[in-house]
């Protein structure tokens, strides 16, 4: 087939076809009031609105989530004044003698009174 | 050109906006009608600016054309996602068979996508080269370089079967 064979074999095929379809076409204003629709409209900008609030949702979450979390320094202080609920337990008797100095020099303790003489007596040949 | 005007042009074109959403959608009668639709409501609320630089037909064309390869490139995004999770069949292409057109149809069926393109433009909806290129968003020497490739290919494979025959 040469070139000006092959090309009058294409119009005719595909302009057979192309009228074809043109026949076939559905109707015009059906598509086109559906295009004019409010809605086809919305539907086409619907995800990037609900990805807009998704993301607007989403920061408010994260921002009061983030005022509400402690500050280090407010935590160093709660964790200095914590307690180990097990610390009753340690609370012996007499547990006050361990904690305090013994207090040397004073008279706290009763001693029995000597007499000047039984120096002497015990200390004689 | 005011929206009445703009309208009733739209209206004069859709007869041969589908035979080309046609073309572009692999003969996909529901396919084309989305991509028709879309392109219409792109062109009116002014998303697609027709700038009088062109035909009308060209321009309308080549939204279509533009749609058509967005539909396909959502197609195929959400193929590859759902081979991931369930075996996907990806739709076959519909035949460009037609009665009577003897070996052409099957020989224009295994052009490359832009030859098949130019083919169509050129032979099918009398466009110059020139206006074809502007439909692809291809400059004019690409252009003819389609068109040329593609009648050189079909010429080859039309003597090949007529060898075999």
């Amino acid at each position: 087939m040469n070139d000006p064979e092959l090309e009058r074999e294409l119009r005719r095929w595909i302009g057979e076809r192309r009228r074809a379809d043109e026949r076939d076409a559905p109707p015009y204003s059906p598509l086109q009031s559906a295009a004019r629709m409010p809605g086809a409209r919305a539907a086409g900008h619907g995800l990037a609105v609900a990805a807009g609030v998704l993301c607007a949702v989403l920061g408010v979450v994260i921002a009061r989530s983030r005022s509400m979390s402690p500050r280090p320094a407010v935590a160093a202080v709660e964790l200095a004044a914590w307690t180990p609920p097990t610390d009753p337990l340690l609370e012996t008797p007499e547990l006050e003698l361990l904690d305090s100095a013994p207090d040397f020099g004073s008279d706290s303790l009763p001693l029995p009174q000597a007499s000047p003489g039984d120096d002497r007596k015990e200390h004689r040949p | 050109m005011t929206c009445t005007d703009l309208d009733a042009e739209l209206e004069r074109l859709h007869p041969a906006g589908f035979a080309w959403a046609l073309a572009c959608c692999r003969r996909d009668r529901e396919e084309a009608q989305d991509v028709l639709q879309t392109s219409y409501l792109k062109i009116l609320d002014g998303r697609a600016r027709f700038d009088g630089r062109s035909a009308l037909k060209t321009f309308l064309f080549a939204v279509i054309r533009r749609t058509a390869a967005e539909v396909r490139r959502r197609e195929r995004a959400r193929a590859f996602l759902l081979a991931r999770w369930a075996p996907f069949r990806a739709p076959a292409p519909q035949s460009e068979a037609s009665p009577g057109g003897g070996s052409l149809p099957l020989a224009v069926g295994q052009l490359a996508r832009r030859q098949r393109e130019i083919v169509e433009l050129v032979f099918g909806h009398d466009l110059s080269i020139a206006e074809a290129a502007r439909v692809m968003g291809v400059s004019l020497g690409s252009a003819r370089v389609h068109y040329d490739r593609a009648k050189k290919r079909l010429a080859r494979v039309l003597s090949e079967e007529d060898k075999t025959s």
